[in-house]
């Protein structure tokens, strides 16, 4: 089976800022990679290229073999902060990239149903967003994703606004369910236990220009839980990437112009 | 799986939990309600009791039962009615969907495009310093008098308070919104109906309001000059002809006309008001 998405120097510049400096990576399908970094290090433009709403200056995203032109339909986005319609109710916002893709009103809502049940909302179904925690909406964001059956899910930050303890519940719900379904994730985070906890390989991004210092493979069991973060495995991931990261940051807050 | 608790309770107990029992403000020793009760009572009494009593000379006001008793008249008069009410409401209705349908349609382009933005933010900073009224001279020049600039006259200043209440409220949709709908490849239409206008809603139903209030402030003010029927005519006319109890019969439903259609409406857009995420 090929690459999943294929990067091929893939670089963005703003003004006379390198966001991204050339690019190559690939991810093979079915994974979960986590892309951590400090902010302003071009992870969420990288993010945005692969899913079509940015385009780099040079080189090409290849999705499944072919070039990418923008967004695809097999593309689920999670955002930073939760994109739900707040004049929506629960159901209506799962059941809505299905509404918009002209799925009949009867079939879209059985599976908005069924993916709200996925992420543990079956009880809210008829409530408004203002009625939910942060979390929740969130959680409303990721079933209107998997109601698409998308095979490549990225999220930016989509924990970023959440507490720890509620972060990483989500985060291994998010994992569950798309192990079960078979896409391949990437998942951006500033969050360094995060990306060690969830993911199978970590890509560690430094900034100006925005490039890929460190590839890392998870030697942690599939299935995974919270305690997880105390296995020496775990551990020694950690410390690993905080020592690359702990340079680049220092050094990122020492040149910090204005942001692009 | 449950980490999180709903912030409000989920059944109709929503309403009664959402606001706290809290220990209601007093001035002395009434509630502010109580005092706008008293305030309107006042008026009551001022409005029945002065002409009565000689406090205002008869021919100035006359009392308030005098006024409610002829308004109920007329509302049963059939001349009235289809001479006066009905032109009346039917411009309000015109220049009102006239307004909202352009200044929705107004308030897209200047929000989509930056030149169109360039262009009229300039007129639209400044719009409501102009006397819009002042042009009915030459309307009547170019229109005569009549439905037409009538119409035209309220649309023109109701059409602003709609486009900048649209361009206010898309300026507000949060960028993940319209980051979603690009993701979903939404296409121009699905795109500003169900998600555009949709967001934009609690502040386009402010420009609602004010457009229907407008659509009616210039709708009788025009009347005054620029007709031969209508309620505003109606109401100049009784002037003229110092039928001072029909004059203020018609000012009365004048009132009761604008605040009924302004309650009707904040109760219409009421539940969508309290959708809206903190």
């Amino acid at each position: 089976m090929g690459a999943k998405v294929e990067l091929q120097d893939v670089d963005r510049v703003y003004g006379d800022v390198q966001a991204l400096g050339p690019t190559n990576q690939v991810l093979e399908p079915g994974t979960f990679t986590t892309l951590v970094g400090p902010s302003g290090c071009g992870k969420s433009t990288l993010l945005d290229i692969i899913a079509g709403l940015n385009k780099g200056n040079g080189g090409q995203v290849l999705i499944d073999g072919s070039p990418s032109t923008g967004p695809r339909r097999e593309t689920g986005v999670i955002f930073q902060e939760a994109a739900v319609l707040p004049w929506r109710t629960v159901l209506d916002n799962a059941a809505f990239a299905l509404e918009t893709q002209k799925v009949p009103a009867k079939e879209r809502r059985e599976i908005a149903r069924e993916v709200l049940q996925r992420v543990g909302l079956s009880h809210f179904v008829n409530h408004y967003p203002h009625q939910l925690s942060g979390g929740m909406r969130q959680r409303v964001a990721i079933a209107r994703v998997l109601s698409t059956n998308p095979d490549l899910i990225l999220a930016d930050e989509p924990f970023g606004a959440l507490d720890e303890q509620t972060r990483v519940v989500l985060g291994l719900e998010l994992l569950n369910v798309v192990r079960q379904g078979g896409a391949t994730v990437l998942f951006v985070t500033h969050s360094i236990q995060e990306a060690a906890l969830l993911s199978d390989r970590v890509l560690v991004m430094g900034a100006r220009p925005g490039k890929i210092l460190l590839d890392l493979n998870v030697d942690l069991p599939p299935d995974r839980d919270p305690t997880m973060i105390g296995s020496p495995v775990a551990t020694a991931l950690v410390e690993q990437i905080w020592t690359v990261l702990k340079s680049e940051a220092q050094r990122a807050m020492a040149e910090q112009g204005p942001r692009p | 799986m449950s980490t999180e608790r709903v912030t409000t309770e989920p059944s109709s107990t929503v309403e009664s939990s959402d606001k706290p029992k809290t220990v209601r403000e007093r001035r002395l020793g009434l509630t502010v309600r109580g005092w706008t009760i008293i305030g309107a009572l006042l008026t009551v009494l001022f409005l029945e009791l002065a002409p009565r009593l000689g406090l205002v000379d008869s021919f100035s006001l006359v009392p308030l039962s005098a006024m409610v008793v002829r308004a109920l008249g007329l509302l049963i008069d059939a001349e009235f009615l289809s001479q006066d009410l009905a032109p009346s409401l039917l411009s309000i209705l015109v220049a009102f969907i006239f307004a909202v349908v352009s200044g929705v349609l107004i308030g897209l382009l200047v929000w989509r495009f930056d030149w169109a933005r360039k262009t009229l933010d300039p007129w639209l900073a400044t719009y409501y310093a102009i006397p819009t009224f002042a042009l009915y001279p030459l309307l009547v020049a170019l229109l005569g008098i009549g439905f037409v600039p009538i119409v035209l006259l309220a649309t023109l200043f109701a059409v602003v308070a709609m486009i900048s209440s649209t361009v206010d409220g898309l300026d507000g949709i949060p960028r993940s919104v319209l980051r979603l709908a690009a993701v979903l490849q939404l296409d121009p239409i699905q795109r500003t109906f169900k998600v555009l206008l949709p967001a934009a809603l609690p502040q386009i139903s402010v420009g609602l309001r004010l457009a229907l209030s407008y659509s009616l402030i210039m709708v009788l003010a025009s009347e005054f000059v620029l007709s031969t029927s209508g309620l505003g005519h109606f109401i100049s006319n009784a002037y003229n002809d110092f039928a001072i109890t029909d004059m203020y019969a018609g000012v009365l439903l004048v009132f009761v006309l604008a605040l009924g259609l302004n309650f009707a409406f904040a109760a219409a857009l009421r539940p969508q008001s309290k959708r809206v995420l903190s």
